[in-house]
């Protein structure tokens, strides 16, 4: 297969364009489109601070690097979760991150839950008693109020998530199984800044995981290639790996599944918006961040049940 | 015989297949991983050649790629050193 560009041996096919490229003119590309889908769906601009998440994966290293080649201004964020699972994999995706930061001469913050809220996240989910077992729930409530909480403190416009297609794809389809309407009205490449919350975008939700994959290895980043060790056997996993045996057999099968629905959504196709109640906002006393209740927001309820339970135990 | 390595997996392939076909023989789905030969990717129309060491690596975290029936592994094996023809991406 040949480079669509310079006719040279191609090293990236992407099927759902039929589009083959070298790893010169792949590295070329990616940059251009991720250009095109910031300036579209209008993400942030050149002026404007970017503070992006990043996990030590694959996808949130390669849009760092990528904001980083098109001249953002985007400093990294790292949450240590505080995950061994046998693999060390909090201190190597950290180690990573920041190894990536320093080779790139690029600004890094780091937040250590542990140091923050005392216990590291797999020991909140066990004295919280949230997410049946395992730590996912904990760990996404946190993130979310962390990243929420750092961008806001530090003075950033946006934060930037590194979500690829599949990982939307794979979060459509379940909404979509379960018909969770509230849900399916909030996915979206930018969900807009409001009531404390900053706001949030997805640069890389138009490439597909494999796409990103080929990015990070054609520029030689070094990335964390294990999974979570609590993501094994996941819905998420399980959906994305249905989809790519949609994909293999129509290509271009999770592109239009996705942009399809952001079209529906847009012209308002699937829901009427207006009809959904939207839940009032209160602030929280502790922390300030948004919440539904009156009174404390889920998080600092359950760092308070936490602090609690060693206090008592 | 070509060799495909997949994290902890082994599977041996007969040379002068496609990359595809390869993949299709070992049941891994060919969109869920990216190959690697000698460092660099290679493409589904890639002929394989007798002694290549073929990388493949998931690309969705966690996931092995593999599809629900029957694999049709040849050998697996644990892979405790890169061989020296391995890829090295």
């Amino acid at each position: 297969m040949k480079c669509r560009k310079c006719g040279e041996k191609a090293s990236v096919n992407m099927r759902q364009h039929k589009l083959a490229l070298c790893k010169e003119h792949y590295l070329e590309w990616v940059p251009e489109q991720t250009e095109r889908f910031i300036k579209k769906y209008e993400m942030f601009t050149h002026a404007e601070k970017i503070l992006v998440a990043v996990s030590g994966g694959k996808d949130s290293l390669a849009l760092w690097d990528i904001l980083n080649r098109l001249g953002y201004q985007a400093d990294g964020l790292y949450l240590g979760l505080g995950i061994d699972g046998g693999i060390s994999y909090s201190h190597e995706s950290q180690r990573l991150a920041e190894k990536f930061a320093n080779e790139h001469n690029l600004k890094l913050h780091v937040v250590d839950i542990e140091k923050e809220y005392g216990q590291p996240i797999p020991v909140l989910a066990e004295v919280s008693h949230r997410g049946y077992g395992k730590p996912c729930a904990v760990c996404g409530l946190a993130k979310r109020h962390e990243m929420n909480r750092i961008a806001r403190d530090l003075g950033y416009d946006v934060l930037a998530t590194g979500h690829n297609l599949d990982d939307e794809a794979a979060v459509l389809f379940g909404n979509t199984l379960s018909w969770s309407s509230e849900y399916l009205l909030r996915q979206g490449p930018v969900l807009p800044a409001s009531d404390g919350l900053a706001r949030k975008v997805k640069p890389l939700c138009r490439f597909y995981e494999r796409e990103m994959t080929a990015y990070s290895l054609a520029r030689g980043i070094e990335y964390i290639y294990e999974e979570c060790p609590f993501a094994e056997g996941s819905q998420s996993i399980y959906y994305k790996e249905l989809l790519n045996q949609l994909e293999t057999k129509r290509p271009g099968a999770k592109l239009t599944f996705y942009l399809r629905f952001l079209e529906a959504r847009k012209r308002g196709d699937l829901f009427i918006e207006n009809n959904v109640e939207r839940a009032h906002l209160h602030s929280c006393p502790k922390c300030g961040q948004p919440t539904s209740t009156e009174d404390l927001c889920s998080f600092c309820r359950m760092i308070e049940k936490v602090q609690n339970t060693a206090v008592t135990g | 015989m070509v060799r495909l390595i997949l994290r902890e997996k082994e599977y041996e392939v007969k040379p002068g297949m496609t990359l595809l076909s390869a993949l299709q023989k070992i049941n891994i789905v060919p969109e869920s991983v990216i190959a690697t030969c000698d460092g660099e990717m290679i493409l589904d129309d890639e002929i394989l050649k007798d002694g290549d060491v073929v990388k493949l690596i998931a690309v969705i975290s966690g996931g092995m790629g593999i599809a629900t029936r029957d694999s049709g592994i040849v050998s697996e094996s644990r892979i405790t050193n890169s061989d020296s023809r391995g890829c090295r991406l």
